[in-house]
């Protein structure tokens, strides 16, 4: 694994506006250095467009993000976005360089994927098993920050356990942005709780 | 009406028998290689063309802006027109193959462009974010965004390629063509020539297009398993 970089990363006084609508008014957060920081709040309260900002796939109306430069990123998104026509192997080996695509068996197989569900095409997996190759793409990479949408929704009860345990593996030592309804995810992982008020 | 004339119109038997006679000979095999070649050519320039200019436009307003009205004005224009023209500036020989080109072009380009628009944003995003290099991104996301979208340019535009093709080459005599075939036949009133040279351009366009499409899902297969190499 290389070193990760973990300079600061933040949002200051960050305005986004979609049409009339203000869904961040003004933002200033910090995200800790090789922490997980939870972002918890109500539905369209902006998590999720804060997620974006800091990936680089949106801009903001006003204020700055800083500290992405020359960062590399990873991401698992609030949808699976994975290419329903390849496998899950395909998958994962789109995001890494050639030298580092014998790990991508290991690392599937510790989110519990074996067998046919490796090679099929991902469209043909259920949804709990293509929210874990999308968890395990995100992981894989030597990133030094990673957003985390909601990843563990759709998951299977009994295979829940191992993903949590794998991501609280992988994210340790990285920055790593989590957004999720649920205090006991921010927990399992040793998050420190930021949370976004309602708007209006 | 007239009946029991077969120079105006063959029977079936007459037709299928002109045929037979027409394929053992070395001479139609030479024709027909003759109009396939220029009309591949067409064909496949059109393919190569609209597919570089739909690129270009959807990447840039600009691009689009000049592409858009050269490709409406060619969509629009008389195929007789532009035959007509080309004449004056080229030789009969290369004729089918501008007409083919000009005529499917419109059609590649639409398609192209559309198939590019259709590209899945989320993914597209996927691989800004984990900086998925150019080559893979295509492999992985934007061909088989594009191909359904080229398949169906390729359907229409195969049939096309020969309809105008062979129109051009009976308009400017082609020598050695389907074409010229098509035009001593009217000429003589070979009514059994006409139609069989026509029951060999369908086949032609019919076989071209299965060729084409078979061509296109083996690519398709090829990009789903292994999209990521």
């Amino acid at each position: 694994m290389n070193e990760f970089r973990t300079g600061e990363i933040a949002l200051r006084g960050v305005t986004r506006r979609f049409g009339d609508e203000i869904v961040l008014d003004g933002l200033n957060l910090v995200l800790a250095r090789g922490r997980v920081t939870a972002l918890m709040g109500p539905n369209a309260s902006g998590k999720t467009t804060v997620a974006r900002l800091l990936l680089g796939v949106d801009a903001p109306d006003s204020g700055v993000v800083e500290g992405l430069d020359g960062l590399r990123c990873a991401a698992v998104f609030q949808e699976d976005r994975l290419c329903g026509h390849l496998s899950a192997v395909d998958n994962l080996r789109l995001v890494l360089g050639h030298a580092e695509w014998p790990r991508v068996g290991d690392e599937l197989a510790r989110v519990g994927l074996d067998g046919d569900a490796l090679t099929k095409p991902v469209r043909e997996l259920s949804g709990g098993q293509r929210r874990r190759v999308a968890i395990a793409r995100a992981l894989i990479v030597d990133a030094d920050f990673i957003v985390l949408d909601e990843p563990f929704t759709g998951l299977d009860v009994d295979v829940k356990p191992l993903v949590v345990s794998y991501v609280n593996e992988r994210a340790a030592g990285r920055t790593v942005l989590l957004i999720t309804h649920a205090p006991t995810e921010a927990k399992a992982l040793g998050a420190r709780i930021v949370r976004l008020a309602s708007r209006g | 009406m007239v009946v029991h004339r077969d120079f105006l119109l063959a029977s079936p038997g007459a037709v299928v028998l002109r045929l037979g006679e027409l394929v053992v000979t070395g001479g139609f095999w030479e024709t027909v290689a003759t109009s396939l070649a220029r009309i591949v050519i067409g064909f496949t320039g059109a393919a190569a063309v609209g597919a570089a200019l739909a690129t270009l436009s959807s990447a840039s307003r600009i691009a689009e802006a000049l592409a858009a009205p050269l490709i409406a004005t060619i969509r629009s224009a008389p195929v007789v027109s532009f035959i007509i023209l080309l004449l004056l500036w080229t030789d009969s020989s290369r004729l089918a193959a501008y007409t083919s080109f000009l005529m499917v072009l419109p059609v590649m380009y639409a398609n192209i462009l559309a198939g590019i628009r259709n590209r899945d944003r989320q993914l597209l995003e996927v691989a800004t974010v984990f900086r998925i290099p150019w080559l893979r991104r295509v492999r992985a996301i934007d061909v088989p965004a594009v191909l359904p979208f080229f398949a169906a340019a390729c359907r229409t535009g195969v049939g096309l390629a020969w309809k105008s093709g062979v129109a051009a080459e009976v308009i400017g005599v082609a020598q050695g063509s389907i074409g010229e075939r098509l035009y001593e036949a009217k000429l003589f009133l070979e009514s059994a020539d006409l139609f069989a040279w026509t029951i060999v351009i369908i086949a032609l366009s019919v076989t071209g297009e299965a060729v084409v499409l078979w061509g296109l899902r083996r690519a398709q297969a090829r990009f789903s398993a292994g999209g990521g190499s």
